[in-house]
């Protein structure tokens, strides 16, 4: 094994430092993750051998590059070099498995022979277990500012709240909107807000600086049922847009908007055309099945003036997940994978 | 049947895990050469070798094989591009064998044609598996 320039410390001087979970490996692990009792994250990565001793390198990692690292968007060399003006330790184990040495070792004078290549993205075991349980990863790429931050949060709260919604069958209750004017979208995202409770996504990480991250508590069936959804606009990129298109244009063009609320229910109703067309956009929404648990006593006015409120939402996210300036973690590694399978 | 390393496994919970199936399979190891006993010994069971916690303290009690020689020769690039130092831990052959229900069980397949294999008692898999001529390409970062 290479020798290494630096302190041999004797033991690992990480407070609490303990395993958490191995995030791939071939005939054992090749790159665990442990944390501190600060909750600090650090990794372990294998590097080396001989007959009598195994060596791993312990590196610290913050939660934006490490969530980078396994979403595939940073390589191992790149989280590697991130603490060349830093410090790294090598632990050795010997052939008991006990440990035998820990050097302190300056992050510039890790043997190159111990470096990876430029493109070591790596591929996660379980990417579930990897990123979080409960957990939805969003990673703004570039320099944001507040507000379009704060924007795009709210359209993904907003897409994911509907379909909690939709899932948990709790749409029913919220009835009543006019559904004429833009403030209707919003009374009644409001009202769904409200209505969950502790059930909404919460903020659990909030990172500006570039690159940015920010970290959301979710339903795990939510936030799988929105990256379904946003799949949708990725695989229908005409499709969708063409039935809410027509829908919109159908209802501008009946001048629905600007009669009273009862009187463009009924001329609703009974407008097949219009009809057609919510069904249309239902389907290419995927909602065609729910329909039903939507709908609970509305008008097909009311349902079409909701799915067309969804559609701008998800439809907000997908632009800035598509355009590259926002990374959905979990959905990056589908896209992967997907790529892999094909 | 009991497993080749039966007091290891009865030590560690839900181990082998409960989705693992009993089927013929062809199989891919990494192995140095020539082959031994020691070539198709799992990790836990290794020196030196780091202690395993969480499912790699199971999954360190079989063998990892893939079911491709593609996938085998895939994964060393892959992994060697991460961890220079790859082959000296796991040699860099391939040997190529037939796995039968009769020799142990198996985890499911992964998308990488991963999956890892535990061995029945009274087994010598090196006696039923033959390096290839082919070796994977070291590629050093």
């Amino acid at each position: 094994m290479d020798r290494l320039t630096g302190i041999d410390v004797g033991e690992v001087p990480i407070s609490g430092f303990e395993w958490e979970l191995d995030l791939y490996g071939v005939d054992g692990p090749l790159l665990s993750q442990y944390k501190s009792d600060t909750g600090e994250k650090y990794l372990l990565y294998w590097c080396d051998c001989d007959e009598t001793s195994e060596r791993w390198m312990i590196l610290p990692i913050a939660e934006n590059l490490r969530v980078r690292l396994i979403a595939g968007l940073l390589s191992m060399r790149e989280v590697i070099d991130s603490v060349t003006h830093n410090y790294v330790f090598f632990i050795d184990y010997n052939s008991t498995g006990a440990v035998q040495s820990v050097h302190l070792v300056g992050g510039a004078a890790i043997p190159r022979t111990y470096l990876p290549a430029e493109d070591s993205y790596i591929s996660v075991d379980d990417p579930d277990e990897a990123l979080g349980h409960q957990s939805a990863s969003f990673l703004f790429n570039g320099n944001w500012e507040i507000e379009p931050v704060r924007d795009f949060i709210r359209s993904y709260k907003q897409a994911y709240n509907f379909t909690f919604g939709v899932l948990k069958n709790t749409i029913g209750s919220l009835s009543g909107l006019p559904w004429q004017g833009g403030f209707s979208a919003m009374h009644f995202y409001d009202r769904l807000k409200k209505q969950m409770g502790d059930d909404q996504a919460s903020t659990q990480l909030i990172q500006f600086a570039s690159p940015g991250i920010l970290k959301l508590k979710v339903d795990d069936e939510v936030a799988d049922a929105v990256l379904t959804l946003l799949e949708r606009f990725k695989t229908n990129s005409n499709m969708i847009p063409q039935a809410y298109n027509e829908l919109r244009a159908a209802i501008a063009s009946k001048s629905l908007n600007k009669i009273d609320s009862d009187e463009a229910k009924r001329l609703f109703e009974e407008d097949d055309e219009l009809l057609g067309l919510l069904d249309d956009l239902a389907v290419a929404l995927g909602y065609d099945t729910a329909l039903d648990t939507i709908r609970n006593g509305r008008s097909s006015f009311e349902v079409s003036k909701i799915l067309m409120a969804q559609y701008v939402r998800v439809r907000s996210v997908f632009v800035c997940l598509e355009s590259g300036e926002v990374t959905n973690a979990r959905w990056a590694v589908r896209l992967k994978d997907r790529a892999t399978e094909t | 049947m009991a497993f080749k390393y039966q007091t290891d496994i009865n030590a560690v919970q839900h181990c082998p895990p409960a989705n693992v199936v009993s089927e013929d399979s062809k199989a891919y190891r990494f192995v140095h050469s020539p082959l031994t006993a020691a070539s198709f010994t799992p990790i836990a069971k290794t020196s030196p070798s780091r202690p395993l916690s969480g499912k790699s303290a199971c999954l360190g009690l079989g063998l990892s094989f893939y079911n491709t020689r593609e996938a085998a020769e895939n994964k060393f690039t892959q992994i060697t591009k991460t961890h220079p130092n790859f082959h000296k831990k796991v040699g860099n052959k391939i040997a190529s064998g037939v796995l039968t229900k009769n020799q142990g069980v198996r985890s499911k397949i992964s998308t990488d044609g991963h999956f890892t294999f535990f061995e029945f008692a009274n087994l010598s898999l090196e006696k039923l598996f033959q390096i290839t001529e082919i070796e994977v390409e070291e590629t050093h970062g």
